[in-house]
């Protein structure tokens, strides 16, 4: 008990003392001033103030309710203890407990009761919870009161009726008053602005009041007062100002009517003696079942509507807002109304565009048009799930932009010919986007096109490391086939690059590579320090399908994710150059060394220490020998390199004959020591050629003195000069022929070779370049050297040169 | 004393040189103008001092001469002298890995020769 007491706080008990004092005042009232028969009243005013304290305040304040009937019966009435008290005590105390648990249990279409009473199922329900619960109570109440012989037995009916008669309409006068009048309500209804009205009708109401019902101005209105009026002035309260008003007129009537029954005057004025207050009863109930349930028909109805306009608003402003322009086409009559917002996204304002289809069917770019209207055919005969489409419209400042239409039939109503009736929709602009769509497709065709021609190799391999790109750069470069290497797996792709190494270099490979010691590359790192390609790459030598340098350099587009790109530069031209050149130099500078040390070496001889005379003339003769080849070798290295490096602009191209310069070079050919001649086989009718004269006599003497140097002084050197006419390509060819000492294969091998020499005994003058020097004379006129040679035996080299073709020769 | 030394070079203008320049003092000398050529003479004539070029003709280049020689523990003291006109640090470094005692690069003066030649001859007579 004590536990239970302290669930109630201060406040509480402050509560239940006022509900205590207000049921002493209540039942003074109803046993004062109400009619009653026995135990039970027309009005139980008691029943439906317990049961608005318990909806208002909690089922805990019952133990109020309790005391304050009990109070009221010993103090106020003076009843006997029992049973009367006892009665009393149960069924008003039962009656709102059990109208309570059936509220809460029960539900009008799935609505549960609401104490506020916002909709006229609330009432509904209240009023059945009322009436089941006055019967329990009445039940209660006659019985226990039957038993004890208070009543008698054959009156039960009448008296059970009686009682739940009363109580009932206790319930439904006083109950939705104070719930009404009580409620924490939001949106209490503002009376500010209707105040004279009010007044007015409570003026009205009340007058009317004392006219029926307490026979007022009978002299005026005599039998003309009709108790129907009080309907109209009832309606008048729930059309105009709602559930409060009208609750507090009905209750004023409710008291003026009683006044009447009971002071015999009015409409009511003989009831009691008729019909023990029915009629009153019936009228009042009525009264309040109109009043109560229009007011709240009216109040509900009005509450959806702000709703609905709420919501409607909110769309409105929401499609607006986003810019978005929204149409409503009625499909049978081809109207449509278009809102403010398309024609502003057009550039017309609100009244300069009708309603009708054909003003969105005429500015439709004629391109998107017929696109157009066949998507908005499909999604109207079920062919495609939505409408969308993208299209150009005409502004009114004559520019095209381009929308994209969404929209859907509207309800899926169907008409009765089985078309659809509307379509609502919106245009979106989109004409940034486009233009950024075009930008991208653009940028991806330039990507697209720089990939396909880039001299560099390049694969790309997807998030799976499967190979999703490859160029045609890198399918020549390595010489394996599109087909063959697309989508294959990068541990697969890294043997097949060693494969293409062979045994002579390793391919290093990227497979087990982790991702983090991959460059990654970003587009916004702009201001990363340049660095050469050589830097981050890796030289990769490759023998199939040829020898080939390539720079590999991997990159990771995204730390994020295992797409990666290689590339391969292929750098076999400036590295074999560079391999040549420093070879050159080096092999340059080594020709040079032998003959300076010679010089040297007999010059400090000569100046330290003193020589026969013999010895002495030996000395300078080699000094002089030695300078001189060094000489010669400048000179044929700087030839070389003159014609090497300017690519031939060093000769000058004549339209020359042959014949007179092999002549003249034939008879004047001359070696220091030698007395032989070239023996020049007849010369045959030679046509004109195109070539560098000098350059040519150059090869020829170099030909010719090697053929000189390499033979005994006894043998015979021979030149032919031919013309061969069996091809559609004239040539002319020269053969040089010595019977000299010969080459092996191996020496033959290297005879183009720079600084080449086969003999190497230091007897026979040169500097290894002569044969170098003819091919390059002889390839820069599109000719070709041949070389031939027999061991012990004698050399044969032979040079062509192409005759070019005159105008007729090339027509043909 | 009389030291044996071998002049290998397959150049005969560069042999008469160093010939000329060693004249005046007291060597044995005989020439090899190959490298096969050259360690022939060494295994049967046991010279004390080789001058040996390093690019020749033939089957084996003076480094390889240069190798067989110190490999070998009869001969592995003779004092060997590079003679060659490859002069970069690498090659230095190819002749001093292959055992060679001294490295001269052509041009090469004839006394600079003659001097080392004959301070190795000198550091001899004294052991």
């Amino acid at each position: 008990m004590t536990r239970h007491l302290n669930n109630y706080n201060r406040a509480d008990f402050k509560l239940m003392l006022g509900i205590i004092l207000v049921y002493l005042l209540l039942i003074k009232i109803v046993f004062s001033y109400i009619y009653t028969e026995g135990e039970a009243s027309i009005i139980w005013l008691p029943s439906g103030v317990g049961l608005a304290i318990l909806l208002l305040h909690g089922k805990r304040y019952w133990p109020s309710i309790f005391l304050g009937i009990l109070v009221s019966y010993v103090f106020v009435l003076n009843r006997p203890l029992l049973p009367s008290i006892s009665v009393a005590l149960l069924s008003n105390t039962l009656e709102p407990l059990i109208a309570v648990w059936l509220l809460s249990a029960m539900q009008y279409r799935s609505r549960v009761f609401d104490a506020n009473l916002n909709d006229p199922s609330d009432f509904l329900l209240l009023t059945t919870a009322a009436a089941i619960s006055a019967l329990i109570a009445a039940l209660t109440g006659c019985s226990i009161l039957s038993i004890f012989n208070t009543y008698a037995w054959k009156d039960f009916p009448s008296n059970l009726l009686y009682w739940w008669m009363g109580n009932l309409l206790g319930v439904i006068l006083v109950t939705p008053l104070m719930l009404i009048w009580r409620k924490k309500s939001s949106h209490k209804p503002n009376f500010e602005h209707q105040k004279l009205e009010v007044a007015l009708y409570i003026g009205v109401s009340f007058i009317t009041g004392q006219v029926l019902f307490m026979d007022k101005m009978h002299s005026f209105f005599g039998n003309v007062a009709q108790n129907y009026w009080m309907f109209g002035l009832v309606c008048w309260g729930a059309v105009r100002f709602g559930l409060r008003i009208t609750l507090l007129v009905i209750s004023m009537v409710g008291v003026q009517a009683l006044l009447g029954a009971k002071l015999g005057l009015g409409t009511f004025g003989h009831d009691y003696a008729q019909s023990h207050l029915t009629n009153f009863w019936f009228y009042m109930l009525t009264l309040s079942l109109v009043g109560i349930l229009l007011s709240t028909f009216i109040q509900k109805r009005r509450q959806s509507e702000i709703e609905l306009s709420m919501s409607e608003m909110r769309w409105k402003y929401a499609l607006e807002g986003s810019g978005d322009g929204v149409w409503d086409w009625n499909l049978q009559t081809n109207e449509v109304i278009f809102s403010k917002s398309w024609k502003a996204m057009l550039g017309y304002s609100e009244h300069e565009i009708g309603n009708h289809i054909s003003e969105w069917e005429n500015r439709v770019h004629p391109e998107d048009k017929i696109k157009a209207l066949a998507d908005i055919q499909a999604y109207l005969n079920c062919i495609s799930v939505s409408y969308t489409n993208e299209h150009r419209m005409l502004c009114k400042d004559g520019s095209w932009k381009w929308f994209l239409a969404r929209g859907m039939m509207f309800n899926q109503i169907k008409s009765i010919n089985n078309k659809p009736e509307r379509m609502v929709g919106t245009h979106t602009e989109i004409s940034r986007h486009k233009l950024l769509e075009n930008v991208l497709k653009q940028n991806e065709e330039d990507l697209h096109t720089i990939f396909a021609q880039s001299p560099d190799g390049i694969v790309v391999f997807d998030d799976s490391r499967d190979i999703s790109h490859i160029n045609d750069a890198f399918c020549q470069i390595s010489g394996l086939s599109y087909d063959k290497l697309i989508g294959i797996k990068e541990n697969i792709f890294d043997a097949m690059m060693q494969n293409l190494c062979g045994d002579r270099s390793r391919y290093p490979a990227t497979s087990n590579l982790q991702h983090t010691a991959i460059t990654s590359f970003s587009i916004k790192q702009k201001a990363q320090p340049k660095r050469r390609a050589s830097d981050r790459g890796e030289h990769i030598e490759i023998f199939i399908p040829e020898h080939r340098v390539l720079l590999r350099s991997l990159i990771q587009l995204d730390q994020q994710r295992l797409s990666r790109v290689m590339y391969f530069r292929d750098i076999t031209a400036e590295t074999l150059i560079d391999r040549m050149k420093s070879d050159f130099l080096s092999t340059a500078a080594h020709e040079l060394r032998t003959p300076m040390s010679i010089i040297l070496g007999y010059a400090e001889l000569l100046k330290l220490r003193s020589f026969d005379q013999s010895t002495q003339i030996k000395m300078v003769d080699s000094i002089h020998e030695q300078s001189q080849s060094i000489v010669s070798l400048l000179n044929e290295l700087l030839d070389l390199a003159r014609i090497e490096a300017r690519a031939g602009k060093a000769f000058n191209m004549q339209k020359t004959s042959l014949a007179p310069i092999i002549k003249s070079l034939t008879d004047t050919f001359m070696m220091a020591g030698d007395l032989r001649k070239v023996k020049l086989s007849a010369l045959p009718e030679l046509p004109e050629l195109l070539i560098d004269k000098e350059k040519i006599v150059q090869a020829l003497k170099n030909c010719l003195s090697n053929a000189f140097k390499f033979s005994s002084i006894d043998s015979e050197v021979s030149m032919d000069v031919s013309l061969t006419q069996v091809t559609n390509k004239p040539e002319i060819i020269i053969t040089i022929r010595d019977h000299g000492i010969g080459m092996t294969s191996l020496q033959l091998a290297r005879v183009f070779e720079k600084f080449y020499r086969a003999d190497t005994s230091g007897k026979v003058a040169g500097t290894g370049l002569g044969m170098s020097l003819i091919k390059e004379i002889i390839e820069y006129h599109g000719g070709e050297v041949i070389v031939e040679s027999e061991f012990g035996i004698g050399t044969v080299v032979t040079l062509t040169l192409p005759v070019p073709l005159n105008k007729k020769e090339r027509e043909l | 004393m009389t030291y044996k030394l071998l002049i290998v070079d397959d150049n005969s203008e560069v042999r008469n040189l160093l010939r000329l320049t060693l004249s005046f003092g007291d060597y044995e000398i005989k020439e090899a103008i190959n490298g096969v050529d050259a360690l022939n003479v060494i295994n049967e004539w046991h010279p004390a001092i080789v001058l040996l070029d390093i690019m020749m003709p033939g089957e084996k280049d003076g480094l390889q001469v240069c190798r067989e020689v110190k490999k070998d523990p009869t001969l592995k003291d003779t004092f060997i002298a590079m003679l060659t006109a490859r002069g970069q640090d690498q090659d230095i470094q190819e002749g001093s890995d292959a055992g060679a005692d001294a490295y001269l690069i052509k041009p090469f003066s004839p006394l600079e020769l003659s001097t080392l030649v004959s301070r190795f001859a000198l550091k001899n007579k004294q052991i």
